[in-house]
């Protein structure tokens, strides 16, 4: 009986317990960051293949089997969060951000891939960190963010060049800029300016607003980027906009306004101490002083020509945005005004851009989206760097003895010789630059069957330059020709066709497999024009409409094309070992016809060595990676027809037009050519730590280089591949949360490059420097932008006189003594980025830094000789002056001599560390605002580049004058600084 | 299923074929491409002009070709600033001298463009009157950038072709396989010359015609030694005809076609001659004429006018525009003619008439039995400022007599010839050891 009625117990027990088992569950999955629900959240009950995902409104429901089962949220991008369901019916979850990236999604060429199964190197910059730069351009944004990526502004200039260098410089004569791909659109990298306006070029990446950006990935391995073959050997920039996400729309509208000044400027020195200076030089040479009427002082004048171009520039931002989408279709739609005073007077950029992205999925198989990005800049320059006519130039070089005006209110000419003033230059004549750029792409995406999809992509990008310049004849520059006047015109469309198959399969649940097929039609036409008329009867004439002569006028057309076929398979076992491989076959029109294609390929392997058995014990290990790839990329950026032997018609004889050689063919001319092998480690630890490890070793060959001819061929040289350049490096990315505890959080995210370049052959002839832009030379066995000139030992006590280091040993110093006195390579360089956050305040901290980069300070240099009618620099008045006076100035004298010479005297050290950005913010509680229906209410104050800590005397360490030649970087030739500024904000979300 | 397959292959292989070759085939806008330059007649003619319009250059009839053979000789003194020009000056000329390699190089362009002709002529549709007169133009230019070079350098490569894997290994030829190849190459010319008419008067004297190949054949022949055949030449070009010595002396020059002029480089405001910039003191004032030179000038000697003052400043006269650079640079005149056939009939009658002619043009009195002194100083204010004197001096042996007393310090025997630019023996392996002696 008794056993009985166990068993009956037990029975009804288990009935009740089976009964029990059954139970649905339901609940609403949000975003712990913003509140908002998540679609397509994958539910699963652990052990099972029961699951569901959320629906459009983030909801779920699933029916589970017992008290004990446990329920898997997770997400792309979001940490995965296990529950117990227990006796609950009701479960939300609100999903945190992935800190630690062990599920982030990588974009990488032509699809995505886990971080997991990555097999290269790749540095992300997400939608946050640009997104609090106050940034013009997305290359600017870059700027100290990713290890390996040596970012460069040419000078301050509102739109001017920036210089982006992934792992070192691999070219002399070809283009150095990575590749630029806009969500699958290959984007025009170089300066379409026709007009020259030094290194200050233009930034063609300005027409992009970094607020439209979701992601920047950085290729920076073979890997990874052998698949864009022929134009990947310097790197792959990813950039991928923003899209909407299915769900209520979001609507946002960010408002900035700063004000800015320089980061630096060059001292000059007064009327009298100038004065004082010119007649001690006299005095020293033997001549008679001069005086103030000699020297053109009025006794009094004492311009500070700095002060007159400098001022405080007023920038300001808006942007409004707006995503959201059905469960079919997504959209982003966004629109912003930047409007940007350049520091220095006459200067200043304004830009309208605008966005439409939209994704659809019109059937069960096919979606399709577009992406439009349209924006127009206008940009009213000033003449700058290595030019009389420029503003800041004439600056350094007008004395202080000269007013700004005479006493009627007209302008004086100041700088003599030149007869430039420069308020004059900055303010009349009229040099502005309208861009408009469009960049579009169209989708297509078909689902032939399960796993394989066909996908192509339609895209054009356009960019459109007006350079209307107008130099009236009351300024120097005009003139001449009695008023001058300019107006170029280019148009360059690039247009892009790439069908793909893309296959993924799983096999067994351990075997992926993930390939793609290819290829590329892309082709580029470039159609450009310039005009110039002088004799302009009055000054409010401006347009060569008026002019009396048209002086030239020319037109042309050049066109590009290129074409590949690629494909690439990733394979991954038990999400342990992964194995990638590509191959790619380019060809373009700049290639000889011996050469026309060319074949480039990566293989790449990695070991989640974290995930292995003999690692069980060890916890603190999230995740632990070991990766090496080597491959070959290619560098096609070798001007467009360089191979073909051609003539131009442009000689005359008997007032005929006539032939004359121009340049002898190589039909064997092509690509540039680059082997990278990379090594890399990457360690997740403590559930805090991300940390990344990376050797890179790249050898350049087939290098673009004028070999040198016998003229008894005809021509002076003929354009050949030779020449070897290598790169190594070593790389390291730390991103960790300091503390998190209830309401504090620090973040910290720091990386480091260690790299080191070296020219291993270019011509054989001699291994002679070959001497480059003012003091720069390449010399075989050293970096790329080695300074090359006589070293400085100092000044004599004794004598006053400058002592330079007899180099070769012949008892005299003389300009044979030149030697490698220093480059413009960096030891190392990185970014550095703390972020505390208490409730809703939160304070971000950036500093980027460059060490070991020598800079050669000409424009001091030019300053510094008395004898030249030209503004002296404050380091003078520490000159010697009697025997026993120690300083490195040496005696004053009206004579260069080999003062004059390419020196290290005005080498000097351009390591800095410079206060990048500082944001502080306070968010809003939501309880308060969402009474007023507001999602986000965010303050912010920002400071940018507001401190810098540099041994260098200029301006700034970092500008360049002749940015646009890759070897003769790090020169200071009057070149205006960069601005710092203090900015504040408001973000609202709706 | 089957049609998916379908859909697939039919996918894959339009991905797969489209790596076209042609595709990537572009051909430039407004560049002429080595393979179209000449194509027909049109492209022709302009690849001639083309040659003609190297002698222009500066560093030949624009410049350096009528100053050097004055400034290393004692007709004249360097005024100016370019060491370069000092060395020469001086005789002391190092290879790495840039004025003498760019001399060098810009007339192997010229050669270059010659050839091109004389081998791609052939291949075109062309009338066979006008590919006779365009062969006969490149022969005759290619003679004479080669002789120019000989004149300064001795022995040169000789570049008959265009192929660049020959050319730039090319061996320098000796002195005398140099002049049988401009002679043979004025042969041909004068041959493939004969009759041919350019048209105007000017056209005439801007483009080779066969006069201008025998005028220079007798140049060539009286540099080389060999007299006979040069006043041959010279006294075939006087009895022509076509050419008559300008009543007035100084007409001959500036922006006209003189009934003297054989050969003269074409210049216009759009084309400007350079040479007035250097030697005008409104220009560079680079030389100027020497004491010696201004000293050898006879009393009433109306060619005085070859010299005249500005500013203060001794300067030469024979090219003066210096604003719109219109003088026309000179290449073979009737007066040469008449020395060069005075010369070969020294002790003769025919000598001391021929030099009488050029005397009394000049409204100077008559010499009688003329020597090759006499003839010298003729030639060295007859044809001064056009490039003549140093070669009338190193072909006579006269130079060291003259030099050593101009230069005591720094003339030697090895400074007769100049050196191979240093940069050509750098870069071409076949030159190396074959340096002109004393370099």
């Amino acid at each position: 009986m008794r056993q009985t009625l166990l068993l009956c117990m037990t029975f009804f027990l288990f009935a009740t317990i089976t009964v029990a088992q059954e139970r649905s569950v339901t609940g609403t999955v949000t975003s712990a960051e913003d509140g908002t629900t998540l679609p397509g959240v994958s539910v699963l009950e652990k052990g099972t293949s029961n699951g569901t995902v959320t629906d459009v409104n983030g909801q779920y429901k699933i029916t589970v089997t017992g008290d004990n089962s446990v329920l898997l949220f997770t997400f792309v991008g979001m940490a995965t969060q296990e529950v117990s369901v227990g006796s609950r019916s009701s479960i939300n979850i609100n999903l945190e951000t992935d800190i630690t990236q062990l599920s982030e999604v990588v974009v990488i060429g032509y699809g995505t891939v886990l971080k997991k199964e990555l097999t290269g190197s790749v540095a992300s910059v997400s939608a946050d960190e640009i997104g609090k730069l106050p940034v013009l351009s997305v290359n600017q944004a870059l700027q100290g963010q990713a290890a390996g990526v040596f970012v460069t502004a040419n000078s301050g200039t509102p739109g001017g060049g920036i210089s982006v260098r992934v792992r070192g410089q691999t070219s002399i004569n070809a283009s150095n800029d990575p590749l630029y791909i806009v969500d699958g659109v290959p984007v025009e990298a170089g300066n379409l300016v026709q007009q020259g306006f030094g290194g200050e070029q233009q930034n063609a990446l300005a027409g992009l607003n970094p607020q439209d950006i979701e992601s920047i990935q950085v290729l920076k391995d073979a890997s990874t980027m052998a698949i864009y073959g022929a134009r990947a050997a310097n790197g792959v920039v990813l950039i991928t906009t923003k899209t909407g996400k299915s769900g209520e729309s979001r609507i946002n509208f960010n408002t900035w306004t700063g004000w800015a000044n320089e980061t630096g400027r060059v001292e000059m020195v007064g009327s009298q101490d100038w004065i004082d200076l010119q007649n001690e030089a006299r005095a020293n040479d033997g001549l008679t002083a001069k005086t103030n009427a000699d020297w053109g002082w009025d006794g009094t004048t004492n311009t500070n020509w700095m002060d007159e171009i400098f001022r405080t520039a007023r920038i300001s931002e808006h942007n409004l945005s707006a995503s959201g989408g059905s469960e079919n279709t997504t959209y982003y739609v966004s629109g912003a005004y930047r409007d940007e005073e350049g520091v220095i007077i006459g200067s200043g950029l304004e830009r309208f851009s605008g966005r439409i992205n939209l994704q659809t999925k019109a059937s069960e198989k096919l979606s399709f989206g577009t992406r439009i990005g349209i924006s127009n800049d206008k940009n009213s320059r000033i003449m700058n760097d290595n030019n009389i006519y420029g503003v800041y130039s004439a600056s350094v070089l007008t004395p202080s003895i000269k007013p700004v005006y005479d006493e009627n209110g007209n302008y004086v000419d100041a700088l003599p010789s030149f007869n430039t003033n420069p308020v004059r230059s900055a303010l009349v004549p009229r040099y502005d630059i309208s861009t408009l750029k469009v960049i579009t792409n169209l989708n297509v995406n078909y689902n032939i069957f399960e796993g394989l999809d066909f996908r192509s992509d339609f895209s054009y990008d356009l960019t459109e330059v007006s350079e209307d310049l107008y130099a009236p004849k009351s300024t120097s520059r005009g003139r001449g020709s009695d008023g001058l006047g300019q107006f170029n015109y280019i148009r360059r469309g690039t247009y892009a066709i790439e069908p793909t198959l893309r296959y993924t399969k799983t096999i067994n649940n351990s075997h992926k497999i993930n390939a793609i097929l290819g290829s590329t039609f892309q082709e580029r036409s470039t159609i450009s024009s310039r005009v110039e008329g002088s004799g302009y009867g009055r000054e409010s004439l401006t347009y060569i409409t008026s002019a009396a002569t048209i002086t030239s006028g020319s037109s042309n057309r050049t066109d590009y094309s290129f074409n590949s076929f690629f494909g690439r398979v990733n394979y991954s076992m038990d999400e342990k070992y992964n194995l990638s491989a590509s191959l790619r076959r380019d060809g373009s029109s700049r290639f000889g016809s011996g050469n026309k294609f060319g074949t480039f390929y990566a293989l790449g392997a990695s070991w989640i060595f974290s995930d292995e058995s003999f690692m069980s014990g060890i916890d603190f290990i999230d995740l632990g990676k070991l990766r090496v790839s080597y491959g070959v990329t290619g560098n096609d950026q070798i001007g467009d027809f360089t191979y073909i032997g051609s003539w131009t018609g442009s000689a005359n004889y008997q007032d005929l037009p006539a032939s004359a050689p121009n340049n002898i063919e190589n039909p064997n001319l092509k690509w540039e050519e680059t082997s990278a092998l990379d090594i890399g480690l990457e360690l997740s630890l403590f559930q805090k730590v991300d940390f990344e490890l990376g050797y890179f070793y790249q050898n350049t060959t087939d290098l673009l280089y004028g070999r040198p001819l016998p003229r008894t061929t005809g021509f002076a040289i003929v354009q050949e591949n030779l020449g070897n350049i290598e790169n190594k490096g070593l790389e390291i990315n730390i991103r960790s949360v300091n503390v998190e505890s209830n309401d504090f959080l620090w973040k910290t995210n720091f990386n480091i490059a260690f790299t080191k370049n070296k020219v291993l052959s270019l011509i054989d002839v001699n291994d002679e420097p070959l001497p480059q832009g003012f003091a720069s030379a390449i010399i075989i066995g050293e970096p790329l932008n080695t300074f090359y000139g006589l070293k400085f030992m100092g000044v004599d006590p004794t004598t006053g006189e400058s002592i330079f280091e007899d180099y070769n040993g012949d008892g005299s110093s003389t300009t044979d003594d030149n030697q490698v006195i220093g480059d413009h390579n960096p030891d190392f360089y990185g970014g550095f980025t703390n972020t505390f956050s208490y409730k809703g305040l939160s304070l971000d901290v950036f500093f980027q830094f460059v060490q070991g980069v020598d800079v050669y300070n000409y424009s001091q240099g030019f300053a510094m000789f008395p004898g030249s009618p030209w503004g002296l620099n404050t380091s003078l008045l520490d000159r010697w002056q009697n025997p026993g006076d120690i300083t490195d100035i040496p005696k004053l004298s009206t004579v260069r001599g080999l003062n004059g010479a390419d020196n290290s005297r005005f080498l000097e050290d351009g390591s800095y560390v410079r206060l990048k950005n500082i944001k502080l913010s306070y968010e809003f509680p939501q309880d308060l605002i969402s009474k007023a229906k507001i999602k986000n209410l965010t303050v912010y104050a920002l400071g940018s580049n507001i401190l810098t800590f540099t041994k260098y005397t200029g301006a700034d360490p970092e500008i360049s004058s002749l940015a646009n030649t890759s070897t003769a970087k790090g020169t200071d030739f009057l070149s205006f600084p960069q601005a710092k500024m203090y900015s504040i904000g408001l973000n609202i979300g709706l | 299923m089957k049609s998916v397959m379908k859909k697939i292959y039919f996918l894959t292989i339009m991905i797969l074929t489209f790596s076209c070759q042609d595709f990537v085939e572009k051909q430039p806008y407004d560049i002429i491409t080595d393979a179209t330059v000449i194509q027909d007649e049109e492209s022709a003619k302009g690849a001639i002009l083309g040659m003609y319009s190297n002698f222009q250059d500066g560093n030949q009839y624009g410049n350096f070709i009528i100053a050097v053979p004055g400034v290393l000789s004692d007709e004249l003194i360097h005024s100016g600033s370019f060491p370069t020009v000092a060395e020469m000056d001086q005789n002391e000329v190092i290879p790495t001298n840039v004025n003498i390699r760019n001399i060098w190089a810009s007339h192997y362009t010229g050669i270059y463009i010659a050839n091109t002709v004389l081998e791609r002529i052939g291949t075109i549709t062309i009338d066979p009157t006008l590919k006779s007169q365009l062969q006969g133009e490149a022969l005759f230019g290619r003679a004479l950038f080669h002789f120019n070079l000989a004149n300064l350098f001795g022995g040169v490569p000789l570049a008959k072709e265009t192929n660049l894997d020959v050319l730039r290994s090319i061996s320098r030829a000796t002195l005398a396989e140099t002049f049988d190849f401009i002679i043979s190459d004025l042969n041909q010319a004068a041959t493939l010359l004969a009759g041919v008419d350019h048209g105007s008067n000017a056209d005439n004297k801007n483009r080779a015609t066969d006069w201008a190949a025998k005028a220079l054949l007798a140049r060539v022949h009286l540099y080389k030694g060999d007299l006979v055949t040069a006043g041959t030449y010279a006294n075939e070009v006087i009895n022509s005809g076509k050419f008559s010595l300008e009543a007035n002396y100084m007409d001959i020059f500036g922006g006209n076609a003189s009934s003297e002029s054989i050969f003269q480089i074409f210049s216009s405001t759009n084309d400007q001659n350079g040479a007035a910039f250097w030697f005008r003191v409104d220009g560079r004032y680079e030389y100027a004429p020497s004491t010696e030179f201004q000293n050898a000038i006879e009393a009433g000697d109306v060619r005085a006018a070859v010299i005249d003052t500005q500013s203060g400043k001794v300067a030469a006269a024979k090219y003066v525009d210096v604003g719109t650079g219109t003088d026309q640079s000179i290449v073979l005149r009737l007066a040469e003619m008449y020395l060069i056939r005075a010369e070969a009939n020294l002790g003769a009658i025919q000598a001391d008439n021929d030099v009488n002619t050029i005397r009394s043009r000049a409204k100077l009195g008559n010499k009688t039995n003329v020597t090759l002194d006499d003839i010298l100083q003729e030639r060295f204010i007859e044809l001064s400022f056009e490039g003549h004197r140093w070669h009338d001096l190193v072909r006579t042996n006269k130079v060291s007599t003259v030099m050593s007393v101009i230069n005591p310090l720094t003339w030697g025997s090895n400074d007769v010839l100049m050196p191979i630019p240093q940069y050509e023996i750098d870069q071409n392996p076949s030159l190396k050891g074959f340096q002109n002696p004393g370099y």
